[in-house]
């Protein structure tokens, strides 16, 4: 049995069910983008261009290997074999594949992938990035609560168009928070899945709070903390943009071994010439979510 | 040892960021005093951000002990793609993971400065620091299973990280036949700071240049420190605490600590205490 799904807006062909993806009925003339099996994968790569601790990269091939979990090799950016290892649990295998091994697919097709948590707006796409922790996720929560629709959580795929404009694409409508963050989202977890059996960290699908479709990219917010007492919006110059987009790019030290650092400079450049990039920085005593909400809010509206 | 990690242990509060501050403005060797927010000996083990930057997947997506797992091996990938010494601080005890290797992998030390402070000192200092009262602290400094970061339904900037009982910690390391290590008591360095940095240097192999090392000492004293956070602030202060660098003295204990407290804290530690050169008298 296959499985159809679009999501990045590439159509997906699964001999597993993916329910975070959203479902896609093909027609016959529809050109598979990516397929999704089980089967045999290396415990290396011949000779690969960079390693990680879990993972080995080469041009085209990636190999990412979790004890207990399993393997998956991600080719030519339409491919991405999964071998499970003995009794691993579905949901765990689906974690890494929707995480890094397509982080490492959508860098195969020269997408510029960003860490960001991402909503539409009237003007088009506003990304909350940052580093795991900084508030991506609650930050999209909020907006949510405000009405906003998601475009991706976590891992955003840009692209070029026509005019040489980015444009970020859906991703799928799937949010990730810790049980901290639905607590002063005041979502209820229960009745919620865990992404991991033993993390308090919960999966909500939103389909009707989903924009399904291509946005132009408008703005991105750097969210951080710091020892400082007040909330700081600050908007930053080219350098530091650059330097933002390229550091905030999702799974970064994979590029090295897929030899794909050109490519990426290349899309870095054209979204830091773009797309404005304020830096937010907010008390690292406590996460005051109106407040910090109130302000980005009225800071991309007003732009 | 093939590693280029030099580790910078220490429990909490017993003069790891001094030293840190003292070896950025050795290593920079400029002009001006080094900015406390931005050390060259800024990385901690239990970063989050260096763990995702090296495992390829997010901490946040793994448990404790698959955490636990792959964090000798980012210090290795970190090691190996060092080409000079690297300086990491750490608060963990020297332990073994889940699968019983050490924490601190050996390919990727270099070796092991172990700093050390008076526990009663700590005991003081540490409270300050949490936001706590010195009896809690007490009690902490007591658990064996002491930890960072235990909360399970949250993501923090820093991974788990056990602390274990102030004397279990000491001894964690002191006692772990594998690495070499240099003990540098708080104490000391306070007495001669010139020489302790000067050992330090030493042992992680960088040429301890008396100039330099006067230098550095110079750029690094508690006055220069204090000012530089009132300034600017200091971004590792913790949220409670009214300041990072306090007093910078030894012997605060005897008027912050009540007899009792003393005395607990001596019941508990004493025997570690008297092996480290500390008084155990009240």
């Amino acid at each position: 049995m296959k499985h159809h799904y679009r999501a990045y807006g590439l159509i997906f062909c699964s001999d597993r069910e993916l329910p975070e993806l959203p479902a896609y009925d093909t027609s016959p003339t529809d050109q598979i983008d990516v397929t999704i099996c089980q089967g045999e994968v290396p415990d290396g790569l011949v000779d690969p261009t960079s390693t990680g601790v879990l993972y080995e990269a080469s041009a085209n091939t990636f190999l990412l290997k979790l004890q207990d979990i399993g393997r998956y090799l991600i080719r030519n950016g339409n491919e991405i074999i999964i071998e499970p290892a003995p009794n691993a649990c579905p949901n765990d295998i689906r974690v890494f594949m929707l995480g890094s091994a397509f982080g490492a697919l959508l860098h195969q097709r020269q997408m510029l992938v960003m860490h960001a948590s991402t909503i539409h707006t009237p003007s088009g796409a506003v990304l909350f990035s940052g580093h795991s922790g900084a508030g991506k996720s609650t930050m999209l929560g909020e907006m949510l609560r405000r009405g906003y629709k998601m475009i991706v959580d976590d891992v955003c795929g840009v692209v070029l168009d026509e005019a040489g404009q980015p444009i970020v694409l859906p991703g799928y409508p799937r949010t990730r928070l810790w049980a901290d963050s639905a607590a002063k989202l005041e979502v209820s977890t229960e009745g919620l899945q865990k992404t991991r059996p033993t993390l308090e960290k919960f999966e909500r699908q939103l389909p009707e709070q989903f924009h399904d479709e291509c946005s132009p990219m408008r703005r991105i917010y750097l969210l951080n903390s710091s020892a400082s007492d007040e909330i700081e919006l600050t908007p930053l110059q080219a350098i530091d943009t650059f330097a933002t987009v390229l550091h905030n790019t999702y799974r970064n030290t994979f590029l090295e071994g897929l030899e794909m650092r050109g490519p990426h400079f290349s899309m870095v450049s054209k979204v830091a010439t773009t797309v404005p990039v304020v830096r937010v920085v907010r008390p690292n005593t406590g996460f005051q979510l109106t407040e910090l909400a109130d302000l980005i809010e009225a800071d991309f509206q007003s732009a | 040892m093939n590693g280029k990690i030099v580790w910078l242990a220490s429990y909490p509060k017993s003069g790891n960021t001094w030293m840190r501050i003292l070896l950025t403005n050795f290593l920079r060797d400029t002009d001006t005093p080094a900015d406390i927010n931005f050390l060259e000996t800024g990385k901690i083990a239990s970063g989050r951000q260096i763990f995702d930057d090296n495992v390829g997947v997010e901490a946040s997506d793994l448990t404790q002990g698959e955490i636990e797992r792959y964090r000798p091996y980012v210090y290795e990938q970190i090691s190996k793609r060092a080409d000079s010494p690297l300086f990491i601080k750490v608060h963990d005890a020297y332990s073994m993971t889940v699968d019983g290797i050490p924490l601190l992998a050996p390919q990727a030390t270099a070796g092991i400065i172990y700093l050390v402070r008076n526990p009663l000192d700590v005991c003081v200092s540490f409270a300050h620091h949490s936001g706590i009262d010195t009896g809690t602290c007490a009690e902490n400094m007591n658990d064996e299973n002491f930890a960072f970061v235990n909360q399970s339904d949250r993501l923090h900037n820093q991974l788990l990280q056990k602390i274990c009982s102030w004397s279990g910690h000491v001894k964690s390391y002191l006692d772990q036949p594998k690495l070499p290590l240099l003990l540098i008591r708080y104490e000391d360095m306070l007495e001669d700071t010139e020489k302790q940095l000067a050992k330090t240097v030493e042992f992680a192999e960088f040429e301890p240049d008396p100039a330099r090392v006067r230098r550095a000492v110079e750029f690094s004293t508690f006055a220069t420190l204090k000012a530089q956070e009132q300034e600017h602030g200091f971004q590792e202060k913790m949220p409670k605490a009214e300041s990072f660098f306090r007093e910078g003295k030894s012997g605060n204990w005897r008027t912050a600590l009540s007899t009792e407290l003393a005395q607990s804290i001596l019941d508990h530690h004493g025997e570690t205490m008297t092996r480290l050169g500390y008084s155990t008298n009240i």
